[in-house]
């Protein structure tokens, strides 16, 4: 053991020694956390479709159609109310687990349409507008715009169907005419004018052909308003952009450590240190262990300063500190094994360029370039093969996405299985001479 | 104890065959290195010194043929590579670190640790005359400082057996000095050394017996007075008068220098007895230098 920390003592004071070796593992990540956080205070990315979870508490033929309606299009992504509980069972989310899945950041909003809504729906010009209640991080202004905008123009594409669909029409007025007459209230005049409108719009609509998405739709809708949108204000737990970034940059840094000791293992071989490490008392295994010693070191040390720098100075506070510790633990043994893979390669130079480059692929479609959040499918899909992405879930898992330690086994399950085959493999093609 | 162990075998090669590919780099190397001599292998580039040395410390499996050190066995056991102390022919330093910092960390990987480790590398720094520059960084050393440098990280166990592979290889003459000196140091403390080296000069000053070793195989093998009556040939009396040399081949030179010096008409007389380089010239037809 003496001799596994002499090697991975060695190793560090060489890394920190090396101003090129430890830009990459510290400034580049320190920049990224800090630049990207600074550039994206205060604005997310327009997402490719909002991840919406929709409760329907109305249960009417009406907010079916709605709900229907707002998976139409690329807009939205519907999530329906039910989760699938550990026993097999389904559970019915209410809107305080609404509220508590938005705040983790696993859905954008999410939308509301009390009891009342289909028939508020199905008349215009009397009683409450309907109404629809979002649920949306207020900081967030682009987006919860976009949500209320969205949800309007879904509204109006109601309302030219009740325009155009006779049906609807004729029993709206009908209802109107009803409503009217049994208003005891209203002046006598207004009664006057109103039942021969409502008798005539009766008879007109008839007389409209169905496809008339007619203009005169939103026009006759535009002077009152078809639907009223209540936000509820939901504070995001990451809508602290350095909750983003900070994971990010910590795993530029990663890679870095992980590109820096395997280069300087291949290094070993090529300056002759190897020959004289194999002349000495210590094993194949403890020089590779002291090794992956370092580079762990590195990675879990770079890793907490970065994250107690971003509680200190950026104010992100982890949603759990043993889970974050479990993340940053999976996310080194992973990284260890990626060294002992990059260790395999027969010059500094094929080491140095050859393997930034697949690094830098497995960075970039694992999300350490572009948030995963806002990922097409197919980017998406393509990012579980890269254990970059895990282990940036793994690390919001404990940051800000309040992950049970259920939730942080399959991210972390998968780093140390990604760390082991890594180490594993690494360790057996390593080239021990230059033979 | 000891006393009764000299002249012990330390190192024991038998039968040694090493080839890359195709290329045989040693052949049928057989030999026993006697506790507290210092040990030369003689020979040109290429002639497999350092496969032999790789060989012997465990760095390279041999083909065919066994290696022991001290009777425990091949050095392939990490206690058994403990006794070793090597300073390889290709630099191996860390250039970042300092001249101490290598120390330190080599030392470490043999056991040393605390004080006795930070005293180790003072001792050794001592040895090879780089005191003065203990915190330098290796990167900045002279080709020079650094042969000496890799030599004292072999010296950091402090081990009874020393393979130092072509010390000398490249260095100043001021450094070269050190170096032989220091080798001499080890012999009077009783310590083993194997030398490798294609100055014939440095095997003949330093070195109690020698091998002559060409493409993979061993020539001869003696002390320097046993390889030169054996292999060198006899001695060449150069008698000059005026302009005019005439060259006498004898082997007792002094049987010719009353007649040479009774001639009135003689201006010099120069005796070359015959050295290493002609014990390789006459076994391999070939000159060291070549
Ligand atoms: N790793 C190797 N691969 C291929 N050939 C080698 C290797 N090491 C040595 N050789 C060859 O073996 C022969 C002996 O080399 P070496 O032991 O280094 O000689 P020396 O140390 O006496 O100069 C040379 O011909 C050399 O080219
Ligand atoms: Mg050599």
């Amino acid at each position: 053991m003496q001799r596994v920390l002499a090697i991975a003592g060695k190793d560090v004071r060489l890394l920190l020694r090396d101003r090129g070796g430890l830009f990459f593992t510290v400034g580049l990540p320190l920049l990224f956390a800090v630049f990207f956080g600074v550039v994206s205070a205060g604005f997310t990315g327009a997402a490719e479709g909002i991840d919406v979870l929709v409760i329907d508490e109305d249960h009417t033929d009406a907010s079916r159609a709605f709900v229907d309606r707002l998976k139409e299009g690329e807009d939205f992504r519907v999530y329906p109310n039910v989760a699938e509980q550990p026993d097999g069972s389904e559970k019915t989310l209410t809107r305080d687990d609404a509220a508590a899945l938005v705040r983790s950041g696993k859905r954008s909003a999410f939308i509301v349409l009390p009891a009342g809504f289909g028939d508020a729906s199905r008349r215009m010009f009397w009683g409450d507008p309907m109404t629809i209640i979002v649920g949306v991080d207020p900081s967030q202004k682009a987006r919860a715009g976009m949500i209320t905008g969205l949800l309007t123009a879904r509204a109006y594409s109601r309302m030219q169907d009740l325009f155009t669909n006779p049906a609807i029409m004729a029993e709206q007025s009908r209802r109107a005419i009803d409503a009217i007459n049994a208003d005891k209230d209203m002046p006598a005049a207004t009664r006057a004018v109103l039942v021969p409108f409502l008798t005539s719009l009766d008879t007109f609509s008839k007389g409209l052909p169905n496809a008339a998405h007619a203009d005169g739709a939103g026009g006759a809708a535009g002077g009152f308003q078809p639907v009223k949108i209540e936000t509820v204000p939901i504070t995001l737990k990451k809508s602290n952009p350095y909750s983003l970034t900070f994971p990010q940059g910590i795993l530029w840094g990663m890679l870095g450590a992980a590109a820096g000791f395997g280069i300087s293992l291949v290094a070993e071989r090529t300056r002759g240190t190897l020959m004289r490490l194999r002349a000495s008392p210590a094993s194949p295994l403890e020089i590779l262990a002291g090794k992956g010693l370092a580079c762990f070191l590195v990675i879990v040390e770079m890793a907490s300063a970065l994250l107690i720098l971003a509680r200190l100075v950026f104010g992100v506070v982890p949603t759990s500190v043993p889970l974050l510790a479990l993340a940053v633990v999976s996310c080194a043994l992973c990284f260890v094994g990626v060294m002992m893979l990059m260790s395999m390669f027969k010059t500094e130079a094929a080491a140095g360029g050859g393997g930034w480059a697949i690094l830098l692929v497995l960075a970039m479609i694992g999300g350490g370039m572009i948030p995963l959040e806002i990922m097409g499918g197919f980017l998406r899909t393509l990012s579980t093969f890269s254990p970059v992405s895990w282990a940036i879930r793994a690390m919001e898992g404990g940051l800000w996405r309040d992950f049970t330690l259920q939730q942080m086994l399959l991210p972390c399950g998968i780093l140390i299985g990604v760390g082991i085959i890594g180490t594993l493999v690494g360790a057996a093609g390593f080239r021990w001479s230059a033979e | 104890m000891d006393a009764f162990r000299y002249p012990a075998r330390v190192l024991t090669l038998t039968n040694l065959r090493k080839s890359f590919g195709r290329h045989v780099a040693v052949e049928g190397l057989s030999l026993s290195i006697a506790r507290g001599e210092v040990f030369g292998f003689l020979g040109p580039n290429g002639a497999g010194k350092t496969t032999s040395i790789n060989m012997a410390v465990g760095l390279l499996t041999p083909d065919s043929g066994t290696v022991d050190l001290d009777g425990r066995g091949p050095p392939t056991t990490p206690s058994v590579r403990a006794a070793i102390g090597v300073a390889p022919q290709a630099l191996a330093l860390y250039d970042d670190l300092s001249a101490a910092e290598n120390l330190m960390f080599f030392g470490r990987l043999y056991g040393l640790s605390g004080a006795a480790l930070a005293a180790r590398a003072r001792h050794v720094l001592g040895l090879v005359g780089l005191e003065d520059r203990a915190r330098g960084r290796a990167s900045t050393f002279s080709g020079g400082m650094k042969r000496r440098l890799n030599l004292a990280v072999a010296l950091m166990p402090d081990p009874p057996l020393l393979l130092l592979d072509e010390p000398t290889a490249g260095v100043d003459p001021q450094s070269r000095n050190n170096i032989l000196d220091l080798v001499r140091t080890l012999r009077e403390q009783g310590r083993t050394v194997v030398y490798t080296t294609h100055y014939m000069e440095e095997a003949q000053k330093l070195c109690d017996r020698v091998a002559v070793i060409d493409r993979g195989r061993l020539l001869a093998l003696g002390t320097v007075d046993e390889l030169i009556t054996m292999h060198g040939g006899r001695s060449v009396v150069r008698i000059e008068r005026g302009t005019e040399v005439r060259r006498v081949e004898t082997a007792d030179p002094m049987l010719e220098l009353p007649a040479a010096l009774a001639d009135r008409a003689t201006t010099a007389v120069h005796i070359d007895r015959p050295d290493l380089e002609s014990v390789f010239l006459n076994l391999t037809g070939r000159s060291l230098r070549d």
